[in-house]
């Protein structure tokens, strides 16, 4: 068991250090994946001077864009015996397995030398003709083609057909790619989205970074073998925001410090409990040793030689299976978690070492304690196998206390500071103290189980008489709980804050399809409301009709409405120059009209102002019937309805229109025209308005078909997309790039974050096991006893069953209470912090995140019932004689 | 009157084959209420497994084990536990308390598994507590008692309640002489009221408190004798 303990975690360690190793690319490796055998990549960007990265990932310039180039162009640039080929990047439509979809494009020669690594032929041949494509295995899933079928265009390549050639493979990006023979990407008609080509070169000599100064002069973005390989300092880049090199920077080493420490705690209490048993099991030897004149530090060297051991050979197992497991998971973990390639099949010989010599010292520090205990015990109470009740000292408790309230002081600390470090310190300094005032509190809640049925009632008491061992696995299952608990609230948290301070458009999984077409709107509008309604998925669908010029207007001429904020009813804010006070940023949090967004930043692009008789608004807000009737009374009465209560006054609003007649007048000599207002209170805050058809009448401004709304049953799948996509390009090609659908707010987290609950659940998991050993361990002699006293095998399972959960449900409940304490401290404190911030920060809601809570609490049963299914319900005398 | 245990031509046998190592051969015995019989013999002669045999812990592999008349070979697992809370109880020579139950726990231990309610199992507890000497002792941890008082504790739990068997083996193993003699004499108070006892011995001045001695070698039973004057002289004429 002390084995399992020490070599699971270094085998999760290995395999994250071996597989970080694989898929941190040199600089070199990652510009072979980019870049292939070139000695450059150049891109002819800008029509005057440039300054770049040293990488070539990101450049400006004041100049505009260069027209396209020639081979002949590029060349004459480079050193004489150069040579160049192009890499044209671009999306093309082309018909889907199930509709019509944009893939990416390149046209490049993949037989050229100079493209290997960059690009690989999987299987077939290379494009060669116009007529010829590969594709890479998830485009051709996407396409839904074998070699040898044909691709056919749709939209602006309708008519186009290719034949595929073979399939493809670009290391740096596994996702959906068409090659196109080199010269031969189509221009999807009337895109303008002709392909700016990068020109892969092979020089006489290395470019170097004064080399690509001297490009950038020309306007040319460069990207540089010798460069990658020896970037320039700071100093030397006049790129204000290059970084060169990947220095790990002190917060990143002594955040991974930190999580190391924990880890290395979470072992120790993991292995520490097992180790106890074990020398438990071996008292009476240790006793005849000490009995045939062993000293103290004799048995202290037995216990801590076995440390020593069992932390090497779980070393050893724990790096040989990491190492295994990270090689056979690669190619998973290349598809499905980084889309891109690792580097060569590598380990990580220095990373591993540490990793080895922690697993010893862990099975060292682990053995520590029952090394001290095995050498203070009373010999002849283990001679004649008595077992002694151990007290827990209240110096030590007094300690945890103490720890625990400066590591909640610390994290308050971080979190009013948003210090990731400080935070973290606290976190660790908290379950430090919570381990110390473990043992006395196992033994408190044993004595309040004196009423508690049989089973129970010595399960609990067992834990407090051997709470050496247990308090160790209880602390092991809280720490890992709470560790899962924590990061759990602020998992969900953050993802209500970011919900919270997203503003859809639509209700989620509704589709949004624009027309920006010289065509006759109304006639498009009917065709794409019949393409939406052919779609299963699609429930209904609503006409949006936006406000513009008239029929007969010149296209050059500008209309449209807005609304004005009135004077009374605008934030001080927007009036200073300087950065706020902290008095002025306390002043504008506390002033409505400075929070009228209430932190709400964030924009669905399927928000849309509307020309509105009442239906749209009843359709597509998700508000309230009163609200919907107000609006539909607003709308009627000729006015409009709003979200922003910044626009009303009084009931009204001031609509402000540019009706083309006044092309070149400031906003205050245009019309201005007072009408009703209704302000919404419930559904989604629209940042635009809906107007009366008889506003837009009476404003002299034409209400034309913008946009159709299909309202769906759930967010469409790419396949569905991709039909209805396929259906409007078949009505006009430019309507496909327009569809938009509401998928509500995209929360962004940290994968790593995502890491540390799984591995918190296996910990959890992990240390309810070890309950379960210790309990079948120490339960043995005691089983054998209460059935020679008439105890039935069910309570004999029953013990089993309790002596488990004391340990992992006692630090499960212990656990989840510290988790949530913790996680909702921190987020308070940071929520106070931020209470003066300016603009208005949503604060993290304090969330129980009930699944995360649901998988902590059913590990300890499972392991109960685990400690339950497995007691040996037979006497030991029985199963002796079978 | 019928006898509390009987055993009818009893053989049990560990593995088989050449291995096989024959515990007890063809034994038969009874013991009446109010008889305490002694079981003396060398180490392995069978002593232990006689009386695991007795209190339903062992199944024969030959034979008949039966207790108040009940066979139990015909018994299930629930039924022998039953048997063991109401009929049969044990001494061992480890003292085998639960260390997680103060000493009046133990004792109301049967009774409690039994079903009987805290209150009524606490008092017959306190009972048998005071019956052996311990009265006050009730609410202590074995680990906080002498190694004759944890004795007094198993024999008193053995004891409680209604038991009409009780076996013992080697009671007073890890006792001095005057604790082990005053063990022995509880054991004998309780026969005396009318229960049936086992108890297996080395010591011939032990085995003197009982009203007949067996004696065991090989897995035999070899001899059978009255109360004894002088046990050394049987254990000399055995040999």
């Amino acid at each position: 068991m002390v084995l399992a303990m020490i070599a699971l975690p270094v085998l999760a360690l290995t395999y994250a250090a071996v597989s970080y190793d694989m898929f941190t690319l040199t600089p070199e490796e990652e510009f072979v994946q980019r870049h292939g055998a070139a000695d450059a990549s150049l891109t002819w960007q800008y029509a005057g001077p440039t300054t770049q990265t040293w990488d070539g990932w990101s450049s400006m310039s004041d100049a505009p864009l260069h027209e396209p180039v020639t081979e002949r162009e590029i060349l004459a640039e480079l050193p004489v015996g150069s040579r160049v080929i192009p890499v044209a990047e671009s999306h093309v439509p082309l018909a889907t397995g199930t509709g019509a979809g944009d893939l990416d494009a390149v046209g490049v020669d993949i037989t050229d030398p100079l493209v290997a690594g960059m690009v690989k032929l999987l299987d077939g041949a290379a494009p060669r003709q116009p007529g010829e494509i590969a594709v890479t295995v998830a485009a051709r899933k996407r396409l839904g083609v074998r070699i040898g079928d044909t691709v056919r265009g749709v939209a602006g390549t309708a008519g186009g057909a290719w034949r595929v050639t073979g399939v493809v493979e670009f290391p740096a990006d596994l996702g959906q790619r068409v090659v196109f023979a080199p010269g031969h990407v189509p221009v999807p008609a009337g895109s303008g989205r002709e392909p700016r080509a990068t020109w892969l070169a092979d020089t006489p000599h290395p470019v170097t970074w004064a080399d690509v100064e001297r490009y950038n002069e020309r306007g040319i973005v460069v990207a540089s073998r010798a460069v990658s390989k020896n970037p320039p300092s700071p100093e030397e880049t006049a790129y204000p925001f290059d970084d060169p090199g990947r220095s790990v920077n002190g917060e990143t080493l002594s955040m991974g410090g930190l999580i190391a420490g924990l880890g290395l705690l979470e072992v120790v209490l993991l292995a520490g409990p097992a180790f106890a048993v074990g020398a438990r099991r071996r008292q009476r030897d240790l006793a005849l040793v000490a009995a045939n004149g062993g000293t103290p530090a004799h048995l202290r060297r037995i216990v801590l030689a076995d440390g020593v051991v069992l932390g090497a050979v779980g070393a050893v197992v724990g790096i040989a299976l990491g190492i295994v497991l990270a090689f056979t998971t690669r190619p998973l973990a290349e598809q499905y978690l980084l889309q891109s390639r690792a580097a060569g099949y590598r380990v990580w010989p220095v990373a591993l070492l540490v990793i080895a010599v922690l697993a010893v010292v862990t099975g060292l520090l682990a053995a520590l304690v029952p090394a001290v205990t095995a050498a203070r015990f009373d010999l002849v109470a283990a001679l004649t196998g008595r077992r002694g009740a151990v007290r827990s000292r209240k110096r030590w408790l007094l300690l945890g206390l103490a720890l625990t309230a400066v590591g909640a002081a610390i994290g308050a600390y971080g979190a009013r500071g948003t210090d990731r470090r400080a935070i973290l310190a606290g976190l660790t300094v908290v379950e430090l103290g919570l381990v110390l005032c473990t043992p006395a509190l196992v033994g408190l809640i044993a004595r309040l189980g004196a009423r508690l049925h049989l089973a129970p009632r010595i399960a609990l008491r067992d834990a407090a008489r051997n709470r050496a061992a247990a308090a160790p696995a209880i602390s092991a299952v809280m720490a890992a709980v709470a560790g899962s608990v924590a990061l759990g609230v602020y998992l969900t948290s953050s993802t209500a804050r970011q919900e919270a301070s997203y503003t859809p458009g639509l209700p989620t999984g509704y589709v949004k399809i624009s027309y920006y077409t010289d065509q006759s709107r109304d006639e498009i509008a009917s065709r794409v409301e019949q393409a939406a309604r052919s779609m299963p998925w699609v429930r209904d669908t609503y006409q949006v009709r936006d406000y513009g010029c008239p029929a007969g207007t010149d296209p050059e001429v500008y209309c449209s409405l807005w609304l004005a904020v009135p004077d009374e009813n605008r934030c001080f804010v927007d009036q200073l120059t300087q950065p706020l006070t902290v008095e002025q940023r306390r002043a504008a949090l506390a002033d409505w009209r400075c929070n009228a967004s209430s932190g709400k930043f964030v924009f669905s692009n399927n928000s849309f102002p509307a020309v509105d008789d009442g239906t749209l608004v009843a359709a597509v807000l998700d508000a309230s019937p009163a609200d919907v009737a107000g609006a539909r009374r607003a709308l009627a009465a000729g006015g409009v309805v709003v979200a922003d209560p910044r626009y009303v006054k009084d009931g009204h609003t001031t609509v402000v229109v540019q009706d083309g007649q006044h092309p070149d007048v400031s906003e205050e000599k245009l019309p201005h025209l007072t009408v009703p207002a209704y302000l919404m209170t419930s559904g989604i805050r629209f940042p635009t308005w809906f107007v009366s058809p008889a506003l837009a009448e009476r404003t002299g401004l034409a209400a034309l078909p913008s946009a159709l709304v299909a309202a769906t049953a759930s967010v469409p799948t790419q396949a569905q997309e991709d039909a209805l996509r396929a259906a409007v390009q078949r009505i006009e090609p430019t309507i496909g790039n327009n569809i938009g659908v509401e998928r509500g707010a995209d929360p962004q987290e940290d994968p790593f974050l995502y890491v540390l609950a799984a591995a918190a659940a296996l910990i959890t998991l992990g240390a309810a096991g070890i309950a379960t050993g210790l309990a079948a361990a120490d339960g043995r002699a005691d089983l054998s006893t209460l059935a020679a006293v008439g105890a039935s095998p069910r309570l004999r399972r029953l013990l089993s069953l309790s002596q488990s959960g004391v340990i992992a449900g006692l630090g499960a409940v212990l656990g989840v209470a510290a988790g949530l304490g913790v996680a909702f401290a921190i987020l308070t404190a940071f929520n106070r912090a931020a209470v003066d911030s300016w603009p208005v920060m949503i604060a993290f809601p304090l969330t129980v995140p009930w699944r995360n809570l649901l998988v902590v609490l059913v590990v300890p049963l499972v392991a109960m019932l685990g400690a339950g299914l497995l007691t040996r319900s037979r006497l030991p005398i029985e199963r002796r004689l079978e | 009157m019928n006898p509390v245990l009987e055993l009818r031509g009893v053989t049990r046998t560990h593995g088989t084959g050449e291995t096989a190592v024959h515990a007890l051969r063809d034994v038969s015995l009874a013991v009446a209420p109010g008889e305490l019989v002694a079981v003396m013999g060398p180490s392995g002669s069978g002593k232990s497994t006689l009386l695991n045999l007795a209190g339903g812990l062992d199944r024969p592999t030959a034979g008949e084990v039966c207790v108040e008349g009940a066979s139990l070979g015909g018994l299930s697992k629930r039924q022998l536990a039953r048997l063991r809370r109401r009929s049969v109880g044990y001494v061992f020579q480890a003292l085998n308390l639960l260390p997680s139950l103060t000493a009046m726990e133990n004792i109301a231990l049967p009774l409690e598994l039994d079903g009987s309610g805290p209150r009524a199992s606490r008092r017959a507890a306190a009972e048998a507590l005071d019956e052996v000497g311990l009265d006050g002792l009730g609410g202590r941890f074995p680990d906080e008692l002498s190694g004759g008082q944890q004795q007094r504790v198993a024999i008193a739990r053995a004891l409680v309640g209604e038991r009409r068997l009780v076996l013992a083996d080697e009671p007073t193993g890890a006792l001095d002489s005057q604790t082990g003699e005053a063990v022995l004499r509880l054991l004998r108070t309780r026969v005396d009221a009318g229960a049936a006892g086992v108890l297996v011995t080395h010591e011939a001045r032990h085995a003197a408190w009982a009203d007949r001695v067996l004696f065991l070698r090989d897995g035999v039973l070899v001899d059978t004798a009255g109360p004894l004057a002088r046990p050394e002289d049987l254990l000399e004429s055995a040999q």
